[in-house]
């Protein structure tokens, strides 16, 4: 028996929430696709795929695994409830919430440049003006404007002499 | 000024029991002269008429008194001559007294301003010295005061520039922010930093 592949994930299933949710769709998916397997042996009919939503269509494609097989799905499973419960999780705080785009250009470098299972969470704060802050376990990284400008709070009293 | 004073008072008494003196001096004198004893008188019996028969009795007895007026006129010019030289040295003494006297006490007095000048002086001094110790007590409190003052309103500056920038932020950028032009900005300190954020994230 060989060794399956590592499974990729879909940038855009980018946030634990999400690949929760594809877990538990995932799992309704199956226990459809069994219903639907037995159905169809009774009838000696074409299994018909169950209905998926775009991200879980998505989570098949990037493992190439086939919607109607229901072993490599059943396996395929088990492989993200693994990456739940091991997948380093990054937050990220930012001025706006990031388009569709941006989020999966982060999540891109993040799981080529740090894990390949990292996953993102996003939120907003206004006040920090542009950049961005990043969480990362009890660590903080703060490369916000905000920060920036209060870095160097002698050179605002300095610009602000040297003008008035 | 009192012992001038009292020096003085003690002269003139001394002058007064000097005169009164010399008064009863001679009054003295003139008193032993009357109780001098008589002189024997020896009953001689001469017969004026043939021993003084060519001198008059009249004029024997004006000489008599002449003789007398000019005896009593010569030991009254002779007191008067004493009484003169002793008024004169008791002038000069009381003078010379008064005068040492005089000289003592402006010593003294010289002496005594001189040591109340350099007393003052020296309170004068001492007073100059404390109170160029106090101003710069002064000055140097006022200087710690004022810097205080100035860290605690730069610390006040300092905990208001929070406030400061962000309201500065919200109000300049309110919703226009732009992330894709931060992009570059955000990915430019993701790949600086990756090392860092690695290390962290896998730990």
């Amino acid at each position: 028996m060989t060794e399956a592949a590592p499974v990729r994930l879909p940038l855009d299933l980018y946030s634990p929430e999400q690949l929760s949710a594809v877990i538990i769709e995932l799992r309704a998916y199956i226990g459809s696709l069994r219903d639907e397997s037995v159905r169809a042996k009774a009838g000696h009919a074409t299994i018909a795929a169950p209905h998926a939503s775009a991200l879980l269509l998505g989570a098949f494609h990037e493992a190439g695994a086939k919607p109607t097989d229901q072993p490599e799905l059943e396996k395929l499973l088990k492989q993200f409830q693994a990456i739940r419960d091991k997948a380093p999780s990054v937050h990220l705080m930012m001025a706006a919430l990031p388009n569709r785009e941006l989020k999966r250009k982060l999540t891109d470098w993040f799981r080529t440049e740090v894990h390949p299972y990292a996953l993102l969470t996003f939120a907003t704060r206004t006040d920090i003006g542009g950049g961005f802050i990043l969480q990362a376990g009890s660590h903080i990284y703060n490369y916000s404007f905000r920060e920036q400008l209060l870095g160097h709070k002698s050179r605002i009293s300095e610009i602000y002499n040297s003008v008035r | 000024m009192d012992s001038l004073q009292f020096v003085l008072i003690i002269g003139l008494v001394a002058l007064v029991v000097i005169n009164a003196f010399s008064l009863w001096w001679a009054m003295k004198l003139n008193r032993q002269l009357r109780e001098r004893p008589a002189p024997k008188v020896y009953e001689i019996k001469v017969d004026a008429g043939k021993v003084l028969a060519d001198i008059d009795m009249s004029e024997v007895e004006q000489l008599t008194k002449q003789q007398l007026a000019k005896v009593a006129n010569e030991a009254g010019a002779r007191f008067k001559e004493s009484l003169d030289n002793a008024v004169d040295n008791l002038s000069v003494r009381i003078s010379d007294m008064a005068n040492n006297s005089l000289v003592g006490e402006f010593e003294k007095y010289q002496v005594s301003l001189q040591a109340l000048r350099d007393q003052s002086i020296q309170e004068f001094s001492k007073l100059q010295k404390e109170l160029d110790e106090r101003r710069t007590q002064l000055t140097e409190h006022l200087g710690r005061v004022i810097q205080q003052e100035g860290e605690k309103r730069l610390g006040a500056l300092d905990e208001r520039m929070n406030d400061v920038v962000s309201s500065y932020i919200i109000e300049s950028l309110g919703n226009q922010v732009d992330l894709g032009a931060q992009s570059a900005y955000i990915f430019d300190m993701l790949h600086e930093h990756k090392d860092e954020i690695k290390k962290d994230i896998l730990s």
